[in-house]
């Protein structure tokens, strides 16, 4: 097969046992199919777990190939629910060798999932729930020793199985409003890592090239300049805002980026290394249109975006909880929300901008993640199917069938 | 020919890395590129090193471009992975990571 591993794993918490499983060939033949084979995939192990997955095309050099996303299948009390992995989290779980692994069961100490090349397991780290998101990072980097791991944290609310925690992205949050960080806490599992460093093979990678550039540069022409954060959100449009930005940056292979980098305390436009406050990277545009609708100001709303993901919690749920007036939000009150485990439910008022509300119709949505294209700028760029599958199939040496 | 370095209209893509990759051995990963994308992401820090032939590493951080640096002055950040790597051959005249950058930080230069 081309462009996948053709393996997945499945790691039980409860007993610790892995088992490895081959794909089908005809695995990359369609979108619909990934999915089934996933679902089909955790029902086989028990059901009672998640899949963290790659899609068709992560990793290649179609525009925004970055995506993986978790799948949570359906059960008695939830619906089907997805999250996207972005950044560099998609390629990074591809190159670790398995195209998704399945968890399931529940851990019986303290720990986290390692990924990588073709190897998962389950570390004790008996220290690591009093950890918050971002220390979880740090730490797992520096134990494994290497800082370009990719860690999905569930944090201190996930850890407490609230419906309104969300996943914490090595240190971002945006993701993650479908409760997979409270998934995470049910399983005594206070992170999943990996780390690619394999490689994938293409039937004809010169015409995988060739059309990617050609498909890459019509879509650049069609989108304009691009304004990072600013091109997505009317609010980080604002002035003020724009005080703060110290570069745009992208996930893999997008020459779009929605993420603009914050600093709070460091002048934002010193570009030294010597400047390294860890400011916040933020993409979460529903959050911060929420946030801005409060009155919140710029810095209030990258520092409450920040002590969010810290707690790994969803940021619409928590600044829901908080009073607001004309001066803004009381940072004092919002950290009190965030220590007392605050609201018990997730946010349910109306948003717009994430990434699941990207299409007027979700099964695109799905679509995208299946390839593991980024649904947000595939919107933006015009999800046109015969593209795609253009720029797909040199590399795949056979047809996908997108439905 | 040579390649010339905006560092910071670097988006941190990555896809200088895969494409260098996929040149040279046809498969696509960034383990065995030329050039490499070096990100501090906790600070918001990243650029590129480039690996050439005869004249040491190139190394494009924010703060601007630094050519000619010796391997063993290679101490800065993601500099200890491409001592390991082949050097730059610009695709024997047609640099591909110069092609694929969306945003012309790699550009090619006489």
């Amino acid at each position: 097969m081309h462009l996948v591993n053709g393996r997945y794993a499945t790691l039980d918490l409860s007993s610790g046992e892995v088992q490895e499983h081959e794909l089908q060939d005809d695995y990359t033949r369609s979108s619909f199919g990934v999915m089934a084979t996933i679902d089909a995939a955790v029902a086989s192990a028990g059901g009672a777990g998640f899949a963290l997955a790659s899609g068709i095309l992560t990793g290649s050099l179609v525009p925004a190939s970055c995506a993986g996303f978790i799948r949570i299948p359906h059960s008695e009390s939830n619906p089907t629910r997805m999250c996207p992995l972005t950044g560099f989290m998609g390629v990074e779980l591809k190159l670790t060798g398995f195209d998704f692994v399945v968890i399931t069961g529940k851990a019986s100490g303290d720990g986290y999932v390692w990924i990588r090349d073709g190897i998962i397991e389950f570390v004790a780290s008996p220290e690591i729930h009093k950890c918050d998101s971002w220390e979880r990072t740090d730490k797992i980097r520096s134990d494994q020793g290497d800082r370009k791991i990719q860690v999905v944290a569930g944090g201190p609310w996930g850890d407490h199985g609230l419906a309104a925690s969300q996943l914490t992205m090595n240190y971002w949050g945006g993701e993650d409003r479908v409760g997979a960080a409270a998934e995470l806490g049910r399983m005594g599992l206070s992170a999943v890592a990996f780390r690619g460093m394999g490689e994938l093979e293409l039937l004809d990678p010169e015409e995988h090239l060739a059309r990617s550039l050609a498909l890459m540069r019509s879509q650049i022409a069609l989108l304009g300049p691009n304004d990072g954060l600013a091109s997505f959100s009317e609010a980080a449009g604002r002035d003020d805002f724009r005080g703060l930005l110290h570069r745009n940056i992208s996930c893999y292979a997008c020459p779009f980026p929605c993420r603009s980098y914050y600093k709070l305390y460091e002048d934002a436009k010193v570009m030294t290394f010597d400047n390294k406050e860890p400011g916040y990277l933020v993409y979460d545009v529903p959050s911060v249109e929420r946030m801005a609708s409060l009155r919140m100001d710029a810095r209030e709303i990258v520092e409450a975006l920040k002590r969010c993901a810290r707690y790994g919690a969803e940021p619409m749920a928590v600044v829901s909880a908080l009073p607001a007036d004309e001066t803004g939000v009381d940072m004092t009150e919002l950290d009190a929300v965030l220590i007392s485990n605050g609201p018990a439910e997730p946010w349910s008022g109306s948003s717009s901008g994430g990434f699941s509300e990207s299409f007027d119709d979700s099964s695109d949505y799905e679509t995208c993640l299946a390839l593991g294209l980024c649904p947000r700028y595939w919107a933006r760029a015009g999800f046109n199917r015969d593209s795609v599958c253009s720029v797909a199939e040199p590399a795949l040496g056979m047809k996908l069938d997108m439905g | 020919m040579r390649l010339h370095f905006e560092p910071l209209a670097c988006l941190a893509c990555g896809l200088c890395e895969t494409v260098c990759s996929l040149q040279r051995d046809g498969v696509l990963t960034p383990m065995s590129s030329s050039v490499i994308l070096h990100s501090e992401d906790k600070a918001d820090y990243f650029g590129l090193v480039l690996k050439r032939a005869s004249k040491g590493l190139v190394f494009v951080r924010p703060e601007g471009v630094t050519s000619d640096q010796p391997a063993s002055d290679a101490s800065g950040p993601g500099a200890k992975p491409i001592l390991l790597r082949e050097p730059c051959n610009l695709c024997d005249g047609d640099p591909k990571c110069a092609k694929i950058c969306p945003t012309g930080c790699i550009a090619v230069e006489d």
